[in-house]
């Protein structure tokens, strides 16, 4: 039973992961950038999915700063791929700034599971 | 009547009427009459003890007088004219009888019987000296008129008036704005030409003679009253001097003055003379001034015409060329005087326009006598075909010249040569219409890849759920109901959406400067499936791959416009019903050649044909189509599709059942060859697309910025990614670095505004010292720096502020590969 802190702007995604994951691991899910800051100095998470793309930050600053706070927390960065704002892939940027695994959203409820199960397990 | 008588009385008074006078042997006066008293100006008292010899005019014709005394002394009679200087100076003539005689005391003597013909003699001489006055006139007037150079003339003139008048010494003095110059100087020796300023005051003697017609006389030069003579004139030896205008009112050259030694008495007919001379000089020069005028005006306006960049014609009523200017003569391709009478119509309007042409000339010059308003005929714009059979496209202006009785004689038109501007238009709006087809086109792409990405979204929600409900339906036990199955349907259909936007993606974040080795069948495969909506249904696609094709050289996101382009292309040529045939193959290619570049082809290939059964095109509607020399809506764009190919090695062919009649079926056949890709190239392709991270962020990246807050955030960043960073504040310092162990550097992250040193000159720095090196300029809205300025210099980065970190490290990554 791990801790997972979920950050997507869509809140179908958030669910779909929630029900993916809850059986097995305490998932909190947020909107935000903001929000998740705040989660993360309320308690510690093991894992943190992102999104690569949320409305008030960029995703990968964002988990450049998470992963500041939380040095040890595992990182899974999920994206539709092909930003909105340039012509680029984020995922591979994702993984220079420490995301372990990516996922190119849309993922099946098997590729997700598998990935944090691998990543959960290193622990 | 009684021979021998004689009333005494008359024959005194007419011996009275005769100056009568005896001389002893030696020419002593030893009587005179009361005539010859009053003629020589003297009493008897004054002539005693005087001699002939006393009389007799020294100065003048003295071998006359020798013969004189010669005669005499030889007791011959002497009959001649003698010049006689009276006691009171005068000098008179005297027809003179001498004759010897023996007297009472056997004395020798003579006894002589004069005549004054003083008047006679004046009146004679006068009208000899007018003779040759008449006739040096006459002369100079024919010299004038031979254009002789004004120095020539006025050296003439002044010898010639000087010989005329028995004057030593002359000048011409030419007037300029407020001085006098001496051009021309004459003395009995010879004239020179010099020139010596003379100032001229107001009350000087050239304000008086430039406004006087008649010569004036100065019997005192140094003590005139009436005017000041400048010290050049009073200093000349001499003690009087006569000027005479030369010019009048309006245009006056200058003066003529001429030096005496004593006070000159200026006769009328003298005076008519120098009037007449310098009227005759100053003739001679106005119009010399005015010819030279005109000839500068006639080179002027030649040049102006071989200057002018338009043609210039004259042509007569047939069309007959009279006058052509150089630029004219270059448009033609022949030489100027070869144009000169030939008919410009006949030879330079292409043949099939030739009748009509004339017709139309005739026309113009016939309206212009009937409308005599019609001064300029603003002309179409015609094609002429030069000596060279080179098409010219000519804007014309023409105007009519006329002459006296107001008949058209010829027609004088300018044209400018639009040919270049034509083509040069037909360039920018191709390359308008380019560029916005890229604009359109990256837009799109923007578009495309924003909303895959949302729908990866949406479909991320779509399949999740419908796994979440299959897995639920599966723990329940329900495997095999009917909502298991359509759940199934659902997630088979989202599966395939997601492949469609993979592709899309795919296709999108190609890059579109470079050509990399593709597998060309499922590249098309995507790319017509995207594109065949465009396409009515009424058009029937027939694809045709063979199997095992080699990887090719193409840049994927090019390849899509350009089968875009060709498709459109085929759907226009059909009128929106046919087929479109695409097939490809891998060809063996023999003597042939590509249609765009002209060169040989003999390789091997994959050919990929697209085949429209539309009318076809001709082999001229081809090479303009690809050449781009006439905008052909139908067909425009296939110069860029040949570019494509070209940039990837490739080349282009096109067929049309109207100029290969070999061509079985009806139609256009565009074939693309591409480049085969060896193993090797797709090797290296495949190692290239492959970010292998661990090898990256072993590299070591310089960051420069004068802002400690940007410089640390930066450095953070990449040093949490894992590379090496150093990080400089001062410009100055990080290339003093560089140039310690340039090889020491991956990549060079640098800002542009820095007080010390601008980013461009710090990259150019270290351009010149590692041409190879990667740079990323950062830079500001504001500033003059942009992406393409930067790329002018070799940048190879450029990255606008504020930075965003991703893209930043994206950059990075890229350049790094």
């Amino acid at each position: 039973m791990s801790n997972i802190l979920a950050v997507d702007d869509d809140a179908s995604i958030l669910t779909y992961i929630e029900q993916t994951l809850n059986n097995e691991h305490t998932v909190v899910t947020v909107e935000t950038v903001a929000d998740a800051e705040k989660e993360i100095q309320k308690q510690s998470f093991d894992l943190l999915i992102a999104d690569l793309v949320i409305p008030d930050k960029n995703g990968i600053d964002m988990i450049m700063e998470l992963k500041k706070l939380k040095p040890d927390m595992h990182i899974l960065a999920i994206s539709g791929g092909g930003g909105i704002t340039g012509r680029f892939d984020y995922l591979p940027i994702a993984k220079l700034v420490g995301a372990e695994i990516t996922l190119k959203k849309p993922f099946t409820i098997q590729e997700l599971r598998s990935s944090v199960k691998q990543l959960l397990s290193d622990n | 009547m009684a021979s021998n008588d004689i009333n005494p009385l008359i024959l005194n008074d007419a011996i009275n009427s005769l100056i009568i006078c005896t001389l002893d042997k030696n020419l002593n006066f030893t009587y005179a009459n009361q005539k010859f008293c009053d003629t020589f100006s003297c009493n008897h008292e004054q002539l005693t003890n005087k001699n002939l010899r006393d009389f007799l005019d020294s100065s003048k014709a003295s071998s006359n007088h020798q013969l004189l005394i010669h005669t005499l002394q030889k007791n011959n009679i002497w009959i001649g004219e003698l010049q006689i200087k009276t006691r009171t100076g005068n000098i008179i003539w005297l027809d003179s009888t001498i004759k010897p005689s023996i007297g009472e005391n056997t004395e020798q003597q003579f006894i002589g019987i004069f005549v004054d013909i003083s008047s006679t003699k004046e009146l004679i001489n006068s009208l000899k000296q007018r003779a040759h006055q008449q006739g040096l006139i006459a002369i100079l007037s024919q010299l004038s008129l031979n254009n002789i150079p004004v120095q020539d003339l006025l050296d003439q003139t002044l010898a010639v008036i000087c010989g005329s008048l028995n004057i030593k010494k002359g000048m011409i003095l030419k007037f300029t704005d407020d001085h006098a110059l001496t051009v021309n100087t004459y003395n009995t020796q010879h004239c020179i030409a010099h020139e010596t300023s003379i100032q001229i005051d107001k009350n000087s003697i050239f304000e008086l003679v430039r406004h006087t017609a008649s010569p004036i006389v100065s019997d005192s030069l140094k003590t005139d009253s009436r005017f000041e003579v400048p010290d050049e004139l009073s200093q000349e030896n001499s003690e009087s001097a006569i000027f005479i205008l030369i010019g009048d009112k309006k245009f006056s050259y200058g003066t003529l003055v001429l030096f005496t030694d004593s006070s000159y008495d200026l006769k009328r007919d003298e005076s008519s003379f120098l009037k007449t001379i310098s009227n005759i000089l100053a003739e001679a020069i106005n119009r010399n001034r005015i010819e030279a005028a005109l000839k500068e005006e006639r080179k002027k306006s030649k040049m102006y015409l071989d200057v002018a960049k338009f043609l210039i014609l004259v042509l007569d009523i047939q069309g007959n060329i009279l006058l052509a200017n150089r630029h004219a003569a270059e448009v033609l391709g022949q030489p100027q005087d070869n144009l000169l009478g030939i008919n410009f119509i006949d030879n330079f309007i292409p043949p099939e326009l030739v009748d009509k042409v004339h017709s139309n000339y005739q026309n113009i010059v016939a309206q212009i006598e009937v409308d005599e308003d019609l001064h300029d005929i603003q002309g179409n714009v015609t094609c002429i075909i030069d000596h060279h059979k080179k098409e010219h496209f000519i804007r014309w202006r023409s105007t009519p010249i006329t002459n006296n009785e107001g008949q058209v004689t010829s027609v004088l038109s300018s044209g400018e040569d639009i040919t270049e501007m034509l083509a040069y238009e037909k360039e920018q709006r191709r390359l308008e219409k380019e560029l916005n087809q890229a604009h359109k086109m990256e837009a799109i792409g923007i578009l495309a890849g924003g909303i895959a990405h949302d729908f990866n979204n949406i479909l991320a929600s779509i399949l999740g759920f419908t796994d979440l409900s299959i897995e639920q339906l599966e723990q329940l036990d329900q495997p095999d109901s009917k909502i298991h199955q359509y759940l199934t349907h659902v997630r088979e259909a989202g599966i395939k959406a997601r492949d469609i936007i993979a592709q899309m993606q795919n296709i999108n974040l190609q890059d579109e400067s470079i050509s990399t080795p593709i597998l060309l069948p499922s590249l098309l495969k995507s790319t017509l499936k995207m594109l065949r909506s465009a396409l009515t249904s009424s058009i029937a696609v027939n694809v045709n791959i063979a199997n095992d094709m080699p990887a090719v050289f193409t840049n994927a996101a090019k390849f899509n416009q350009l089968m875009m382009q060709l498709l459109v292309n085929a759907k226009n040529a059909l009128d929106n019903k046919g087929n479109i045939d695409i097939s490809m193959n891998l060809e063996t290619i023999q003597q042939s050649h590509c249609d765009y570049c002209g060169q040989a082809i003999n390789d091997k290939y994959v050919v990929l044909s697209i085949l429209d059964n539309g009318p076809g095109i001709s082999t001229e509607a081809i090479i303009e189509v690809v050449k781009n020399t006439v905008l052909n809506s139908k067909n425009s764009g296939l110069s860029s599709v040949s570019r494509v190919m070209h940039d990837a090695g490739g080349h282009m062919q096109i067929r049309s059942n109207l100029t290969n009649p070999e061509m079985r079926s009806q139609g256009t056949d565009i074939r693309l060859l591409f480049k085969i890709a060896s193993e090797d190239d797709q090797e290296k392709q495949r190692n290239k697309s492959d970010i292998d991270l661990s090898s990256i962020t072993s590299k070591h990246l310089m960051i420069v910025d004068d802002e400690n807050s940007v410089a640390t955030f930066l450095g953070e960043l990449f040093r949490n990614t894992g590379f090496k960073v150093s990080v400089f504040g001062d410009p100055v310092d990080a290339v003093r670095n560089f140039e310690n162990d340039p090889e020491d550097y991956d990549l060079i992250i640098t800002d542009q505004i820095m007080p010390a040193l601008t980013g461009d000159l710090l990259a150019s720095k270290m351009l010149s010292i590692r041409e190879d090196l990667p740079i990323i300029l950062c830079s500001g809205h504001s500033d003059k720096m942009n992406a393409e300025k930067a790329r002018e210099i070799n940048i190879r980065g450029f990255v606008k502020k504020p930075v965003d970190s991703a893209e930043l490290l994206h950059l990075v990554v890229d350049l790094l590969k």
